[in-house]
């Protein structure tokens, strides 16, 4: 695999005018070429300072980064970039065509070229329609996907996202994903923030989770949300008997039955014996944590979770 | 250079889409409208008739000097009606670019941080330039046709607005930056025009009535040679429309200077800002 950024003892500490904050503790972290990269956190933990420093924004206070081998504070860097920053905040008085001419121009863009772009990405982010409207008119959905299209203009290789998702509906997140996932068919590499836990769950491949600007945890999305052995099983009618093999809990409200079974055979002597029981099985699905159990736990240290990071 | 196009006419969008912008305009407008119906009132007419001319002013210096008159006052009311709204009208485009939001992704892009700052700083001066020239030419033009007499004073006046502005706009974004507002900017350039500079101008008639002590008249006149002499530009111009001899050309060298020093001095500051 090849690495799209590399960060060795990166930190940041502001300086305000009496205290000095740090925002981020000495941090070294990989991100694969052609990955969705989450990086997860309760407010103020430090996502955005991470990514500002990765693009340049602000100097670091120690360490260095490079993207694609490119130091940061290079512009060679930022030609290979697309950014869609928190809070962001396009100019109102322009339509989202001459948005992104404006923008597409910045990067180095012109002429027919960048028209062929722009019909490009306003097509792939779904706004064509609304590409001579003000974008103060723009919904807030809208608001993202023009975004998003202003991050494509020049063919990124890697994409920085900072809250994509906030504040927008639950269809325009589903857009938004698809969107995501299509670029990394492509082979562009994603670099995501989100505190929106289910979300990042559902698109990315690896994330870290940071606190208070140390990462506490990081791996494999699949692996840290996949807890082996455990299944949930819901039943139409009957009650299990106490007996049942591997039963951890039985929730009779909601009959769901939460047991462990190491192996194939195991679960089925637990089926059997609820059949026998008379049990009419509805469900039966492995147990995951989500991300979000994962998230609350460590933000309230619970030993568990606090394993080595793999 | 793309970049710095698109910097400047992003720019010129921003005050173009902006209140002031429309009210300067209206003002200019409706000072061009008046302008041209006194000119072409009955009255104005007759007295051009009359200054027409004659065996005794074969020259015709008394329409002249008419004209001069007309074109002083009025250049005399632009320069400070230009000077606030030019100032209110750039005071907030380098705060505002620096909000969080705005910058982050313009920092995001391959340009440099000068040549950010550069382009958003012509594309203030472009506004002011085009919205000083509209009503400069336009009353030029009135008067002129109404008169018949083409006169060059008045549009040279044009270079020491220009110039007045260009020391006060380095002073506005350098203040800009430090404060991130555009208050402080507007408020110190609104003191440098109205109090300052004035004060300073007439300190041997004003201030040295009350101070007689050496030192502080010493003091007094270096503080005048160190700020913007916007009243000797005032006084400059005036005497460009009258076509009167401009002997005194230092506020020129004053006005080119702070501009330069200040536009090096935001430049500086931020390339170092963090935001
Ligand atoms: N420009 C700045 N000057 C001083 N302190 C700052 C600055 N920017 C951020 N901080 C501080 O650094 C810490 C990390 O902020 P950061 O914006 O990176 O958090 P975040 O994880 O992005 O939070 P959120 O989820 O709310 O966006 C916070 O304590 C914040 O107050
Ligand atoms: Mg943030």
């Amino acid at each position: 695999m090849t690495t799209c950024i590399e960060i060795r003892g990166l930190s940041k500490t502001y300086k305000n005018s009496k205290q000095l904050i740090e925002a981020l503790k000495p941090i070294d972290l990989d991100v694969h070429q052609g990955e969705i990269f989450g990086l997860l956190g309760p407010n103020g933990a430090g996502k955005t300072t991470m990514i500002k420093l990765m693009l340049g924004i602000i100097a670091p206070t120690s360490g260095s980064c490079h993207i694609l081998g490119q130091d940061i504070s290079s512009l060679k860097a930022k030609e290979l970039i697309g950014y869609l920053p928190e809070n962001h905040r396009f100019p109102l008085y322009l339509n989202g065509q001459q948005m992104l001419e404006f923008y597409g121009n910045l990067g180095g863009m012109s002429g027919k070229t960048l028209q062929k772009r722009i019909d490009e990405v306003l097509e792939f982010v779904n706004m064509t329609e609304w590409r001579k409207l003000k974008i103060q008119r723009y919904s807030k959905g809208m608001m993202q996907r023009i975004g998003l299209a202003q991050a494509l203009l020049n063919r990124p290789h890697l994409l920085f996202l900072d809250e994509p998702t906030d504040g927008i509906d639950p269809v325009g997140r589903m857009e938004i994903r698809e969107i995501l996932e299509v670029l990394k068919s492509e082979g562009t590499t994603i670099f995501v923030n989100s505190h929106l836990l289910s979300e990042v769950e559902l698109i990315t491949d690896r994330v870290a989770i940071l606190r208070k600007g140390v990462v506490v945890k990081s791996g494999n999305t699949h692996e840290l949300t996949q807890s082996r052995d455990q299944y949930i099983i819901t039943l139409a009618g009957g009650t299990p008997p106490a007996s049942l093999p591997g039963m951890t809990t039985y929730n009779a409200e909601t009959h769901e039955i939460e047991l462990t079974a190491a192996s194939p055979e195991a679960l089925n002597v637990a089926l059997d014996a609820l059949r026998q029981n008379d049990c009419l099985l509805a469900t039966l699905s492995p147990k995951k944590s989500t991300l979000e159990e994962i998230f609350i736990a460590l933000m309230s240290e619970k030993q568990e979770y606090l394993a080595p990071a793999k | 250079m793309i970049k710095i196009y698109a910097l400047i006419r992003e720019t010129f969008l921003e005050a173009l889409s902006k209140k002031v912008f429309l009210v300067f305009f209206f003002i200019s407008t409706a000072g061009l409208l008046i302008l041209l119906a006194y000119c072409s009132s009955s009255g104005f007419q007759e007295q051009i008739h009359n200054l027409q001319p004659t065996a005794d002013d074969p020259l015709g210096v008394a329409l002249r000097e008419k004209l001069r008159s007309l074109q002083s006052g009025l250049s005399f009311a632009f320069f400070n009606a230009a000077l606030i709204l030019a100032i209110i009208i750039t005071s907030d485009l380098v705060p505002n670019m620096m909000t969080k939001g705005v910058i982050d992704l313009l920092l995001s892009k391959p340009l440099s941080r000068t040549m950010l700052l550069t382009g958003k700083i012509l594309g203030g001066f472009a506004v002011v330039m085009v919205l000083t020239l509209y009503f400069m030419l336009g009353s030029w033009l009135i008067i002129a046709i109404a008169t018949g007499v083409w006169t060059s004073g008045y549009m040279l006046s044009f270079f020491p607005l220009i110039i007045t502005f260009w020391g006060l706009y380095g002073v506005l974004a350098y203040v800009g930056i430090q404060s991130r507002s555009s208050v402080s900017g507007m408020v110190i350039c609104f003191l440098i025009v109205y109090t300052v500079s004035p004060l300073l101008f007439s300190r041997e008639e004003l201030l040295f009535q009350s101070v007689t002590s050496d030192f502080w008249r010493t003091l007094i006149s270096a503080v005048y040679h160190l700020t913007p002499q916007v009243a000797d530009m005032a006084q400059i111009t005036s005497n460009i429309v009258q076509e009167k001899t401009v002997t005194n050309t230092v506020p020129y060298y004053n006005s080119l200077a702070y501009g330069a020093l200040f536009f090096l001095l935001s430049a500086f500051s931020f390339s170092r800002k963090e935001f």
